[in-house]
């Protein structure tokens, strides 16, 4: 994809097409200052994004690293300039706190993470340039915003348009600079989304930069054949597009295909032969079909439509895929089918159509009062005040996911409504306090789940974050502590001291954690159930607490020992030899590790995954 | 190294003044609101030429550079690496590069107050706790930013690095260097994670600041402890208030250079009494001759900055 020589003919050819429609515009005597000449920019602001690998107030490993110039390309390796995200491949997922996909997502759909980036000026996308300095290939969707068009929210129009999308596959571990055939737009736009998917990388992907290059004039008018032909074109038309449509009730007297389709000597009550078949098992057929076939089905005849309108089928909703599309008014057109909304994913809803903070609370009252589980990630219609209707409508969630809810200010309604049968609480990066977190842990003694990763304003209180957990939450299996700068080795034995359960721990980049006290010793003593141990960064992570680990951690599949000084060979090959789980081993600058030592180990142990990240020179 | 400096003051500010004069009767005086700029020349040496380490961008031995500027500012910055860790198997270098990087990315991502360097400095180091791989040594460290709007200088010094800045002749701005005692100054550190309080290691907060208005032909000039250990003040005088009618940036780069060549020679010198050999005389010491030490020098010419498109 990136750079192909044909590539660049277009383009120059596309630039000649721009000169010649300016002379010709000019000679027809339409006055137009400004030639369509391509325009370059750099991207100027980062304004949106799901998840980073920095600190909040760093400049290194943060997705605001993708706006200026790009300054590691051509170099391929792990620099801090870069934009990178939390993930990478499968490890997150397959963790004790990853959790499950829902029914009836589409197939297609396969974001995990996004980025938005803003321009200096708006122009019609000729081409998109993304510099990928590490593990590229992430990028699956790229989405062009129309601001000037979508003002009007609840008219229907599409704020946002995808250019370009593609299936995740693997790629070669080389740097590039990625650039897709882009879908042609009628409208100029200085925001664009990339969404991405990190499933076959090798490590985390780390994007340099990247450049939007278009004109001010649209395009076809200078020239219609620049795009070329691609195949996955009608994809990108076929999109989850024109939901609306869908969920709202056709008239479908007129078009019932399969009753045209019954034998004639069949009478109309029994009009479709395939609803001789036991209600359960159409449901079961049904239950296989994601959301958007559901809708398409329910128009080709009356008796399917009232099986695919069931409200059985909708227990599990998944509104992330049409993330462009969900307005709060949309959401009440489908209430009717989600009476019995067990679990909600609006994550990412609210930037494609208008969230009505009262229209949303309707559809909560009306929907959502045996709500299960509801995931809010990355939603800006979320303030406080969503919040407060949220946690004192559905009483009963058990999980709630608010990750990267930034635009809510205050949690006190925390401290109203404590939702007592919470097992599952995801607040990463969120502006959680510490007197309304104590609320939630107090009241919910089933909590299993907990991440509070990048959590800033918990930083100074982590201590007692985590003496309240070791009191209350004696059930806790997973725990995301991760960038708590602040946390102690004290504060760490309130929990491996009372949570005897715990099967997940992330205290990466937790720098203030000493080993010398043993603490990672006590904590291998006192949770033999762990899985996932992510010492990331700790620096002084010794042989001695890698060897309890092994000793006491039978189950231990995954392992994060990034950066530490003090390991030694043996003590890895302790760790491999004894820990028959194992899948992942991170000992990316570990000094003392070579890249031979990496090399010999991935043979003898073939099913461990074993990562060693790296730099070459330094760039400035 | 200061009470040696003194000495030449008076002589180079008769010489000065002349220039001084003709120079004002140039300036409209509607230039004296406008924005200033700085022209830069940086030069150094190493210590060990023949120790044939990778030649690195912005450093000079174990001294390490930066300059950098963004809309509102120009900032500058040396950084001279504590050589001890050599014995530890540790690049001196490494550190100050790794932090005056730090530092340049700070500025030119916009991520400083250009009122406050020492921010620039607190921020620089604790982006060095981000790196996946910690850089283990300690520094000294001097940023000096030029608020352009403002017309001043804002300066943060932690250590025996410094900077002075020139005007007609007479040193009118400089910093004072920090020392725990004689030949060790201030430092940043970043020791071993599982190591004892063997090293010394200063707080960025301890950094000495202060501001100070400038004008169109002041000369600024940033050095490590290797230039004014060897280089008298009034040497130093000499040296730069020849470009204070000059804006061209060759000029000013020459200057640095012969600066720097300056200090170099004479730091090999063994019978030259240098400034760091008469304050070793002071508390006790019989030294003679140059220190040999890594040299680095950034020459900075304030300018107006409508000048610059000229």
């Amino acid at each position: 994809m990136a750079r192909s020589p044909e590539e660049f003919n277009e383009l120059h050819a596309h630039i000649l097409r721009s000169v010649k429609h300016y002379t010709t515009m000019q000679s027809k005597g339409d006055v137009s200052p400004v030639a369509n000449y391509l325009i370059r920019l750099e991207g100027q602001d980062v304004t949106d994004f799901s998840s980073q690998y920095g600190s909040e107030s760093s400049i290194s490993y943060v997705a605001s690293n993708l706006a200026g110039k790009p300054c590691v390309f051509p170099s391929y390796g792990d620099y801090t300039q870069t934009c990178v995200f939390r993930t990478y491949g499968p490890w997150w997922k397959k963790a004790p706190s990853g959790t499950k996909r829902y029914n009836g997502t589409p197939s297609e759909f396969v974001s995990e993470d996004f980025i938005e980036i803003s321009f200096s000026e708006s122009l019609y996308p000729v081409r998109l340039e993304v510099y990928e300095t590490y593990n590229p290939g992430a990028i699956v969707r790229i989405l062009a915003c129309d601001r000037a068009g979508g003002t009007d929210t609840d008219s229907g129009q599409t704020l946002w348009v995808t250019l370009w999308k593609y299936k995740p596959k693997p790629c070669p571990q080389e740097p590039r600079i990625f650039a897709p055939h882009l879908k042609r737009i009628q409208f100029t736009t200085n925001l664009i989304r990339l969404e991405l998917n990190h499933h076959f990388l090798d490590y985390y992907t780390e994007l340099d930069g990247i450049k939007l290059i278009g004109t001010k004039m649209p395009p076809e008018s200078c020239t219609d054949t620049y795009q070329p032909a691609m195949s996955n074109d009608a994809d990108i038309d076929n999109d989850i597009e024109n939901l609306e449509d869908l969920l709202t009730d056709h008239n479908t007297e007129d078009t019932c295909l399969a009753d045209r389709l019954t034998p004639l000597n069949i009478k109309s009550s029994e009009s479709c032969l395939f609803t001789i078949l036991p209600k359960e098992i159409i449901h079961l057929i049904l239950s296989y079909l994601d959301i958007k076939d559901l809708c398409r089905l329910a128009q080709t005849c009356r008796n399917l439509k009232m099986h695919c309108y069931d409200p059985y089928l909708y227990q599990d909703l998944n509104l992330q895929p049409f993330w462009t599309q969900i307005s709060s008014s949309r959401l009440l057109l489908i209430a009717n089918k989600c009476q019995r909304l067990q679990r909600l994913n609006l994550s990412w809803v609210g930037k494609g159509g208008h969230m009505n903070e009262n229209h949303f609370k309707m559809f909560l009252k009306e929907c959502c009062l045996e709500l299960q589980t509801l995931e809010l990630s990355c939603c800006n219609f979320v303030g406080s005040n969503v919040l407060d209707d949220v946690i004192s409508i559905c009483s009963n969630l058990i999980e709630l996911n608010l990750h990267s809810c930034t635009h809510i200010e205050d949690f006190s309604s925390f401290k109203k409504w404590p939702l007592p049968k919470l097992k599952r609480l995801n607040l990463y990066r969120t502006k959680i306090d510490y007197t309304s977190l104590s609320s939630v842990i107090r009241a919910s003694c089933d909590l299993e789940h907990l991440n509070l990763g990048s959590c800033q304003l918990l930083n100074s209180s982590i201590n007692l974050v985590l003496m309240d957990l070791g009191t209350y939450s004696k059930k806790l299996k997973s725990l995301d502590l991760w960038r708590m700068k602040s946390l102690t080795e004290d504060a760490l034995s309130h929990i491996y001291l009372s949570c005897h359960l715990l099967e997940e721990l992330d205290i990466g980049w937790c720098v203030d954690i000493k080993s010398e006290r043993d603490c990672y010793i006590n904590l291998a003593k006192n949770c033999k159930y762990l899985k996932k141990i992510f010492l990331t960064a700790n620096r002084t992570v010794r042989d001695i607490d890698l060897r309890m680990i092994a000793l006491h951690c039978p189950l231990l599949e995954q392992l994060d020992i990034l950066g530490t000084r003090e390991v030694t060979r043996e003590a890895i090959v302790f760790v491999l030899e004894s820990c028959r789980n194992l899948i992942l081993l991170d000992v990316s600058f570990c000094l003392g590790i070579s890249s031979s030592d990496v090399c010999s180990w991935r043979a003898a142990f073939p099913l461990v995954t074993i990562k060693k990240s790296f730099q070459n020179v330094s760039v400035t | 190294m200061q009470s040696v400096a003194q000495y030449g003051k008076f002589v180079v500010r008769a010489i000065a003044a002349g220039i001084h004069n003709e120079f004002q009767l140039k300036s409209p005086f509607d230039k004296a609101k406008e924005p200033l700029h700085l022209v830069t020349g940086t030069s150094g040496f190493s210590k060990s030429v023949s120790k044939s380490n990778q030649f690195s961008k912005w450093t000079f031995g174990d001294d390490a550079y930066f300059i950098s500027r963004n809309k509102v500012a120009d900032v500058l910055g040396v950084a001279d690496g504590v050589g001890g860790w050599r014995n530890y198997g540790i690049d001196p270098s490494s550190f100050p590069r790794s932090l005056m990087m730090a530092c340049e990315r700070m500025v030119r991502t916009g991520h400083f107050v250009p009122q406050s360097p020492a921010n620039i400095i607190a921020a620089g180091y604790s982006e060095m706790l981000e790196q996946k791989v910690l850089t283990l040594g300690s520094s000294t460290a001097c940023v000096v930013s030029l608020h352009r709007e403002e017309r001043t200088i804002y300066s943060a010094n932690l250590g025996d690095s410094g900077f002075l800045v020139v005007r007609d002749g007479e040193i009118v701005h400089r910093s004072t260097e920090q020392q725990h005692y004689f030949n060790t100054p201030y430092q940043l550190a970043m020791a071993p994670p599982s190591g004892d309080g063997l090293w010394l290691s200063d707080s960025p907060d301890v950094a000495e600041t202060s501001s100070f208005k400038v004008q169109d032909g002041d000369i600024l000039m940033l050095a490590t402890d290797g230039l004014f250990d060897n280089l008298s003040e009034d040497m130093i005088v000499r040296t730069l208030e020849s470009l204070h009618s000059t804006k061209e940036e060759e000029k000013i780069q020459s200057a640095a250079c012969s600066i720097a060549e300056h200090a170099y020679k004479l730091s090999l010198d063994p019978d030259y009494m240098s400034p760091f050999a008469l304050s070793a005389c002071d508390i006790g010491i019989d030294l003679r001759g140059g220190k040999p030490d890594d040299i680095t020098c950034i020459v900075a010419r304030v300018t107006h900055q409508s000048d610059i498109f000229l």
